[in-house]
């Protein structure tokens, strides 16, 4: 049971696709996150789900109702019954937090008691009773962001809309937040669909993933298994696999120049020419010159708290690795050898 | 899909319908008929009036006699050298007081701001009569002063210079609000940037704040220039009497004589609406030229630059804003109050000549006072609907819709900014004067042409209130199930009430001092005419007492009404 339907969906600004033919589904309840670089076209499905943006060409159904087909929005925005989080908040400030949160069901044509109920029940249910007849100037940042998400949920919209809901909080208030959000879709079983450029966040909120780039959809699938088998080097580097490693096949091999063979259990490909990718993370380093590693340079090391980030060379490429903290921070120009946590190598075929 | 769906949590949306456009068009519609009667048929009728020749057919005779009569000389320079002319002393004088004003550490900056939007909210003809009082060539008052003491009369208003002296007075608080609110809107940090680089402050000033202002310098000039090609009462205050005659009053003479010359006045009012235009395109010229170079003035994060130290000039700036405010207004509101309280004329007034008469005749023995002040207020009030329902209506087409031609609305709004307000009635008499419908001579036509010129400042300003408003907000609206009418009337227009507050203040402050429309278009009699022209008749009569006092009410009900909003006011005059 799905409760959006995106068709061949195309949108041109002038002659840029900033959506280029996607297709998907959204399932009923639970959290569906677009993941992309900035300006790869997530903001842009979002709208036109929402009816704020008129696609070019394809179909939108939300429910049961197809509400963009044949190139015109058939439904308009306010007749699609969504809430949507703006990445600016966008709280009226001219209405206290109980008049914003009220407005979607005065339009709606609810009765006063009702109204009040539903307010009430709202902002319990986003944790901030008591602020009704506050004025938006007076909260903090977090504080809006449950505003903004108890006026899209005070009517129970078919579909919540989330636009990098969490971009413009600090780092410690995103977590919660991130868990409030989940809580939320948990407690209300609501459909959400959210847009994010922060892969952890992706991560960590979403019960689907779609991984975009230019406009098209690269991978679509549950967070576990897109994190683990990245279908494309695009995918790969997105979720965080910076380090990349061109091999070539010699002798049945594949040899990194300059750096060595590459482990048995990566030899996968039969192409002549693989790229392979893996995370910072999972590199495991010794010091000096131990045996069955690469062997690399510290060029640069940063200690940043709980792990240490370092610059190697080996041979022609660079790497970047993150290693716990704890075990105190080799000393630039200091010889290393480098391997990768079994498991952990993403290997594809390239062209020649 | 599945037959039997699970009953979801979702209440059934209790009045969620879709609802087509087809209100937007309809209201499109009648914003573009509006404008098309408001401003562009009558310009339509001034080309029309200027080719037509008096036995009903069409040629180019009027700018052959136009061309004849004056030729080079007379009327034509007189304008170009009165419009130059004060447009550059209120450049400089305005440029001056706005780097004063918002870079330098000069004292008085309240006072300078005041008196500058006093000057640009009070009539031009209040100054005027005003120096006429105090520096007419015999009998003005600071003459008499100085014939008594060194035996000569120096000053003499009533000449060119003294058209221009007073006409820049007014100006001046033009070009100044222009560039001050340029020169806020420049993050301080490039003039720092200058600084530590090593240059002395009045080479910052030099070299990097006025260039980052200039195209603000530059419109506000040629602005200037436009206004001026417009203004009747100064010119007929001071000019008239001495014989020197500009555009605006040579036009006046045209539709004033017997009979009137009507097609002489359109091809005059074309000449210089071609003119303007001309200024008009220069100014774009320039400010393409900037953009293309492209400076980005950055609205910074709203650092002001450091206040410039004046040191040992800062008495001498500060000198400079006193002596302005009071030439400007405090000056000419004190003589008018002194004339107005006056029954006796010039020399012979003394403080025991002082009385209330002239109040008791206005107002109680004058018999169509209350007619008049009447007429006054309606026009104002017709003219504020109007402007503010038409200038809503063109920034919510143009800031949010698509709406094909919806650029074409704004620039019908827009553009009598370049057509001086004198060729514009003009181009009214035209086109209402003969017409099926009876408007001519009437209230709402004055208002409807008002209205017209007031429109450009009021849909600037609305329009840039609409660009304020971030778009969300109202996306906010319309995703919880508001429709387009619905968003406008319970977000965006509660979010414009400030602006729209100061665009009515504008529009309401220029209808009540506005003495070109009722004049040019009242036809004379007391049941059309206005506060403003009943005023400049009994000057034109010599009763100055009676105007002045008259003058006195207008100016008290402009304040009453201004003061408290001032404050709203100086930020989108
Ligand atoms: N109104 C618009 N006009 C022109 N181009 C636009 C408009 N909105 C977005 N774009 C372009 O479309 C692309 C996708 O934008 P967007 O959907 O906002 O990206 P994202 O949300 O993934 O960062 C960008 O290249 C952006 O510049
Ligand atoms: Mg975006």
């Amino acid at each position: 049971m799905s409760r959006v339907e995106v068709i061949n969906l195309v949108k041109r600004f002038g002659a840029m696709r900033a959506v280029d033919d996607v297709s998907f589904d959204v399932p009923e309840g639970g959290i569906t996150t677009m993941l992309g670089p900035s300006g790869c076209g997530k903001t842009t499905i979002l709208r036109c789900i929402a009816g704020l943006e008129t696609a070019t060409s394809g179909d939108i159904v939300i429910g049961s109702r197809a509400v963009f087909s044949g190139g015109q929005d058939v439904v308009p925005v306010e007749a699609r019954n969504l809430g949507m989080v703006f990445q600016s908040y966008a709280i009226w400030p001219h209405m206290t937090i109980a008049q914003n949160v009220a407005y979607g069901l005065k339009v709606r044509g609810y009765p006063r008691e009702d109204i009040a109920r539903r307010v009430r029940a709202a902002l319990d249910l986003v944790r901030l009773p008591g602020y009704a007849e506050r004025f938006p100037g007076q909260l903090s940042g977090g504080q809006m962001q449950r505003v903004v998400l108890a006026r899209a949920i005070a009517y129970d919209p078919e579909l919540l809309l989330l636009d990098e809901p969490l971009a413009n909080l600090d780092a410690h208030l995103r977590e919660e937040m991130r868990q409030e959000l989940k809580r939320i879709q948990r407690e209300t079983g609501m459909t959400m669909v959210a847009v994010t450029h922060d892969q952890s966040e992706a991560l960590a909120l979403s019960d689907q993933i779609m991984v975009m780039s230019s406009g098209r959809i690269l991978q679509r699938g549950r967070p576990e298994e897109i994190f683990r088998h990245p279908r494309t080097a695009e995918v790969a580097r997105f979720l965080g696999a910076t380090n990349v490693l061109s091999a070539h096949r010699v002798d049945g091999c594949l040899v990194v120049a300059g750096v060595g063979a590459v482990p048995d259990e990566a030899q996968g490909t039969a192409a002549d020419r693989a790229a392979i990718l893996f995370r910072p993370s999972d590199i495991v380093l010794r010091p000096g010159d131990a045996e069955g590693g690469w062997p690399g340079r510290i060029v640069f090391a940063q200690f940043l708290g709980r792990e240490v980030q370092y610059l190697i060379r080996c041979g022609d490429t660079e790497l970047t690795a993150e290693v716990s903290g704890r075990g105190g921070v080799l000393e630039e120009g200091a010889t290393v050898s480098v391997t990768v946590a079994p498991g952990a190598l993403l290997v594809y075929p390239e062209a020649a | 899909m599945s037959v039997a769906q699970p009953a979801l949590t979702v209440a059934p949306p209790v009045r969620l319908k879709p609802q087509r456009s087809v209100g937007l068009i309809i209201v499109y519609a009648l914003t573009a008929a509006a404008l098309l009667l408001l401003t562009v048929y009558p310009m339509v009728w001034l080309l029309i009036g200027s080719l037509s020749d008096r036995d009903g057919g069409y040629s180019v005779a009027n700018y052959i006699e136009l061309h004849d009569k004056f030729g080079a000389g007379g009327v034509l320079i007189n304008s170009w050298v009165f419009a130059f002319g004060a447009a550059a002393a209120a450049t400089i004088t305005g440029v001056l007081l706005a780097v004063l004003v918002a870079r330098t550490d000069v004292p008085l900056k309240k006072l300078a701001r005041f008196s500058a939007i006093l000057a640009f909210v009070s009539p031009p003809w209040l100054t005027a009569m005003a120096y006429v009082y105090i520096a007419s060539p015999n009998a003005g008052l600071v003459n008499q002063l100085f014939d008594q003491i060194v035996g000569i009369k120096p000053f003499d208003i009533q000449s060119m210079s003294g058209m221009i002296f007073v006409t820049a007075l007014f100006l001046y608080s033009f070009v100044f609000l222009t560039v001050e609110a340029a020169l806020s809107s420049v993050d301080g940090s490039f003039e720092e940037a200058a600084r530590v680089a090593g240059a002395r402050p009045l080479r910052v000033i030099r070299t990097v704040t006025l260039p980052l202002v200039t195209p603000a310098i530059v419109s506000a000039t040629a602005f200037s220039i436009i206004i001026a090609w417009g203004l009747f009462a100064v010119p007929a205050i001071l000019g008239m009497p001495a014989r020197i005659y500009v555009f605006s009053t040579q036009l006046y003479l045209f539709l004033s004589s017997f009979p009137p010359r009507l097609e002489l006045a359109a091809a005059m009012g074309v000449t210089f609406v071609a003119t303007a235009l001309v200024v008009g395109m220069l100014v774009w010229v320039v400010q393409r030229r900037r953009q293309s170079n492209s400076f980005a003035v950055v609205i910074g994060k709203g650092a002001r630059a450091a206040a410039v130290p004046l040191r040992r000039w800062r008495p001498v700036a500060a000198l400079f804003i006193v002596l302005l405010s009071l030439l400007s207004v405090i000056g000419p509101y004190l003589v008018v109050l002194w004339m107005s309280l006056n029954t006796r004329w010039f020399g012979n007034a003394s403080l025991a000549g002082l009385s209330l008469a002239n109040f008791d005749y206005v107002v109680r023995q004058y018999f169509a006072f209350w007619q008049i002040s009447g007429n006054t207020l309606r026009i104002a009030a017709m003219e504020v609907v109007i402007v503010l329902l038409v200038a809503t209506a063109v920034s919510y087409f143009t800031r949010r819709t698509k709406l094909r031609g919806r650029f074409l609305l704004q620039g019908a709004a827009m553009y009598t900014l370049l057509v001086p307000s004198v060729a514009f009635l003009t181009a009214v008499m035209w086109a209402w004067i003969g017409a099926p419908i009876a408007l001519y001579g009437g209230l709402t036509l004055i208002a409807m042409t008002q209205a017209a010129r007031s429109l450009p400042i009021a849909t600037r300003n609305i329009g840039d209130g609409f660009g304020q408003i971030d778009r969300s907000l109202e996306e906010a609206a319309r995703i919880c199930g508001a429709g387009r009418l619905r968003t406008l009337a319970t977000v965006t227009l509660p979010l414009l009430r400030p602006v729209l507050l100061a665009a009515f203040t504008v529009v309401f402050l220029s209808a009540l001092r506005d003495l070109n429309t009722p004049l040019f278009l009242g036809g004379g009699s007391t049941k059309s005419m206005t506060l403003s022209v009943l005023i400049f008749q009994f000057w034109s009569e010599t009763r100055i007492g009676e105007a002045a006092a008259l003058t006195i009410i207008l100016l008290s009900v402009t304040l009453a009404i201004f003061l408290p909003l001032s404050r709203t006011f100086s930020r989108g005059y």
